[in-house]
């Protein structure tokens, strides 16, 4: 194996990609070509867009994208710790719990703040 | 930053705005912050035609008001000209008529289930419903010829006696319905999902559904106890006792459910009218009445209350003197109601329409500002509307 | 074996011993992709014929025998099909998009063992590298939606990402209620420590199952979760301007990772490519022990088969999620729901094993 495992992960994520680039070239290739300005235009239930698709969206969930970031780093530092969890004992556990338990309070904490709901 | 408003179409072309409604909703995120409903793009010009056209040639053009229960608009409309024009109907037409239409609004309604399932996410139910829906369509067709525009009310009765054995196929489509019912609420009512996205969706109050002039089952989920079948009841509804279903919450699910109790209520309706048909069973009737035939108007064979009509309308000889005629018939949505102006001619002065569906679009936007994007669809959907009614 | 050989075959020809691992790499795409291909095609014409069934209908049954090459016709209609842009669309990431949302399931795929040691990548930490991967895809769904400049598109690909981050969480930390038991981040040895079927970790980490089957039906987009294509409120969701090849493309992704979930899920909770009764039927006979990894497969294709099946029973019963109704669910109800299963886990690995 080339560069230890890794190197076929990343093998593989470019033969995907090329996969994906291959697909499109050949229908490329193989489709027809006739756009004409009612085709191209943006499907918009059958009327002429009023205004652009491409705006300062107000995104309602940005606390949750906030509180993601939190909680998937937590997880990613359970891992070692799942894996290795017989080796470390009771000591271990009890510390994980203490962690967990903490930032369950900050999940309380955000539902408590109404975090955790669609605002307006 | 600027956050931008969204000004979004919903509709002519969009899979659940059951036809060609269309909303312009301003979004903020997903909410709803403006929506305001622009209709008239399946407008046919329904009352016009009716004054270049006689009352006869009229009759066919009206059950195409609203497709999917097209007997309920013939019936308002040859209420009228009956009125008008001081026609009997036999009490046997009256039956067929009353039968047909309580089936008609089964039919309807088990097609709005199908299709709010759909708006909400859940592709399955329709073709359950449309599974049975299709027994009925069926029954239509055996008896008028059509699927769905049938033009088998005439003025004084109907066109054609009930073909034979068409009887027990409705009572047996009775019996088993109620268990379809049941087979549906299985599926539906008690799906935590389908509770989140139709409990406390969509209130509209009872001030409001007055206030819009809603009609139907919207306005009894809203708490109202108003059913024209019962209030200001015509053709023989007033020999039926029975229940009108009502319900207070007024949201999305009290629509719903008050839609299958209303299914339930018209099964039994047609039940003990096919028990109090006069003449009975058609294939029976006609052995009768050859035996019979004595044509005397008591007798119960041959007599005026076995006749589907007393005597045939010559189409350009009707003309009927000039005066003006409401009539209001229960439809599925609501209240179908008929403005027949007469001057004298064989063709109407003015015929106009007040349908339920165009209060019931007329509402929308008050029940979904505020709201979620996903519940104007399922707003939509629990309203029942039906696009040429809208129109016409 | 095929890689011995293709060493003999360098050696004939007295190539660099050095690319044998780059063509052994090449080889092993080659297979994978060939499997998510035929898998995919199986999948399209299954979730057609089950669905059918399941709403009384009888489905595809006209191209080929009983229908059967429905799904061939279907890609090379699309692969003929004009690719329409619409204007005003990011020429660029409108054709990034599909890419970017199709090239993670293929190593998603290489990740899975189809068989004892048998995956396209031999990874110590394979799950951790499967979930890392597997949420690439959001962003060429994030994209498509931007790229379209279509409102729809837009909306679609927004209640995708809220979608995304809701549901990636309690997904990793069922996972890691997984992890926990074996004691191990591959997936080959998390597959070789539930032998039978009184080892499967469906049975001390149910709930685990339940979360991981209820996250993998949000991030697959699928129903009740299929916010981001629902067709009934935004028409066709991220894919609304795509055509040809690049809505084959996320057409396809999504089916392949249909697939892949349901394989992980057989491996992670159902003993993968074990045989539930710890033996192998092939074991027994002289000249098949050495092919036994056929066996192997043929039990993870039944696991998942089996799994995609109830995703597609799912999608037939239940009605669409509400968007703030879905992240509330997620946040208030998965997410501590998947933290008390890893605190029992731990638990019960603690003073039972």
């Amino acid at each position: 194996m080339f560069l230890g495992g890794f190197g076929a992960f990343f093998a593989f994520a470019v033969f995907s990609v090329m996969f994906a680039v291959a697909a499109l070239v050949v229908s490329f290739i193989l489709a027809p070509k006739a756009p004409s300005e009612n085709k191209k235009s943006t499907y918009e239930c059958g009327m002429q867009p009023k205004g652009e698709g491409q705006i300062n969206f107000s995104v309602k969930y940005y606390m949750f994208a906030i509180l993601f970031i939190i909680f998937e780093i937590e997880a990613l530092f359970l891992f070692p710790w799942a894996v290795i969890f017989k080796k470390l004992g009771l000591f271990a556990l009890i510390e994980a719990f203490i962690f967990v338990f903490v930032l369950l309070l900050g999940l309380v904490y955000a539902c408590q703040k109404d975090l955790l709901e669609w605002r307006r | 930053m600027v956050i931008e408003e969204l000004k979004l179409n919903i509709g002519p072309q969009h899979p659940s705005t059951h036809g060609v409604l269309r909303l312009v909703a301003d979004l903020d995120g997903e909410y709803i912050k403006d929506i305001e409903a622009k209709i008239g793009y399946l407008h046919r010009g329904m009352e016009k035609l009716a004054e270049s056209r006689n009352y006869q040639q009229y009759l066919p053009i009206v059950d195409r008001i609203d497709y999917l229960s097209g007997f309920f608009n013939a019936a308002s409309f040859c209420y009228a000209v009956e009125a008008l024009a001081d026609i009997k109907v036999p009490k046997r037409a009256e039956y067929i008529r009353f039968i047909t239409m309580e089936l008609n609004r089964i039919s309807s309604h088990l097609f709005w289930l199908g299709t709010f399932m759909l708006d909400l996410g859940a592709t399955s139910p329709l073709f359950y419903t449309l599974r049975e829906r299709e027994v009925i369509v069926k029954l239509f067709e055996d008896l008028t010829g059509q699927r769905l525009m049938y033009n088998y009310y005439c003025f004084g009765g109907v066109k054609r006696d009930l073909p034979n054995g068409w009887l027990t196929r409705v009572r047996e489509f009775c019996e088993d319905f109620p268990s379809k019912i049941d087979e549906y609420e299985k599926l539906i009512t008690e799906n935590p999902i389908f509770l989140e996205r139709t409990k406390g969706v969509g209130v509209l109050s009872k001030e409001k559904a007055l206030d819009f002039g809603i009609t139907g089952p919207n306005l009894r989920a809203s708490g109202v106890r108003f059913d024209v079948r019962k209030n200001l009841p015509y053709g023989i509804y007033r020999e039926f006792n029975f229940d009108v279903p009502v319900l207070n919450d007024g949201d999305c699910y009290a629509r719903y459910q008050i839609r299958l109790l209303e299914m339930r209520e018209s099964i039994k309706l047609i039940q003990r009218a096919i028990a109090r048909i006069p003449g009975g069973a058609s294939e029976k009737l006609h052995i009768k009445r050859t035996n019979c035939g004595c044509n005397k108007p008591e007798c119960p064979f041959c007599g005026e209350d076995t006749q589907i009509y007393l005597k045939k309308i010559n189409p350009i000889g009707l003309r009927i003197p000039s005066n003006e005629v409401n009539i209001w018939v229960e439809s599925s949505r609501g209240l179908s109601g008929c403005y027949v102006k007469s001057n004298g001619t064989n063709s109407a002065d003015r015929v106009k329409w007040r349908t339920p569906s165009f209060s019931a679009t007329q509402v929308l936007p008050e029940l979904c500002k505020g709201g979620l994007y996903a519940d104007v669809i399922a707003i939509l959907g629990s309203l029942d509307i039906v696009l040429p009614e809208v129109d016409r | 074996m095929i890689k011995a050989l293709i060493a003999k075959l360098f050696s004939y020809f007295s190539l660099p011993h050095i690319l044998v691992g780059f063509v052994w790499v090449v080889f092993k795409f080659a297979v994978i992709a060939a499997i998510m291909v035929v898998v995919v095609l199986m999948l399209v014409l299954m979730e057609r014929r089950v669905l059918a069934v399941l709403t009384i209908r009888k489905g595809p049954n006209r191209v080929g025998p009983n229908g059967l090459l429905q799904t061939i016709a279907d890609a090379i209609k699309l692969l003929f099909k004009e690719d329409i842009v619409p204007t005003g669309a990011d020429r660029v990431l409108f054709t990034l998009a599909p890419v970017l949302f199709f090239a993670p399931v293929l190593v998603v795929y290489g990740l899975i063992p189809f068989a004892e040691g048998r995956a396209g990548i031999d990874s110590s930490c394979s799950l951790l590298l499967l979930l890392a991967v597997s949420s690439v895809g959001i962003l060429g769904l994030v994209s498509a939606g931007w790229a379209s400049n279509n409102k729809y598109s837009m909306l679609g690909s927004m209640r995708s990402v809220a979608q995304g981050i809701s549901y990636e969480l309690p997904l990793v930390i069922a996972a890691l209620g997984v992890v926990l038991l074996s004691g191990s981040m591959s997936l080959n040895e998390i597959v070789l420590a539930q032998k039978n079927i009184l080892d499967w970790y469906i049975l001390p980490s149910g709930i685990g199952f339940f979360i991981f089957l209820t996250c993998t039906l949000a991030e697959l987009n699928r129903c009740p979760f299929d916010l981001p294509e629902a067709e009934s409120e935004l028409v066709g969701g991220y894919n609304t301007e795509y055509s040809g090849m690049k809505f084959a493309l996320f057409f396809l992704a999504e089916y392949a990772l249909l697939f892949a979930y349901s394989a992980v899920i057989a491996t992670l909770f159902f003993g993968g490519y074990t045989s539930p009764f710890g033996v192998y039927a092939m074991g027994f006979i002289p000249y098949l022990k050495k092919i036994v990894f056929v066996e192997q497969f043929f039990w993870l294709m039944l696991k998942t088969f089996v799994i995609v099946y109830l995703i597609m029973w799912i999608r037939a019963t239940l009605p669409r999620l509400r968007a703030d109704q879905l992240m509330s669910f997620s946040w208030k109800f998965l997410l501590p729901l998947s933290f008390l299963n890893l605190i029992l886990l731990a638990l019960l690995k603690y003073y039972l094993g």
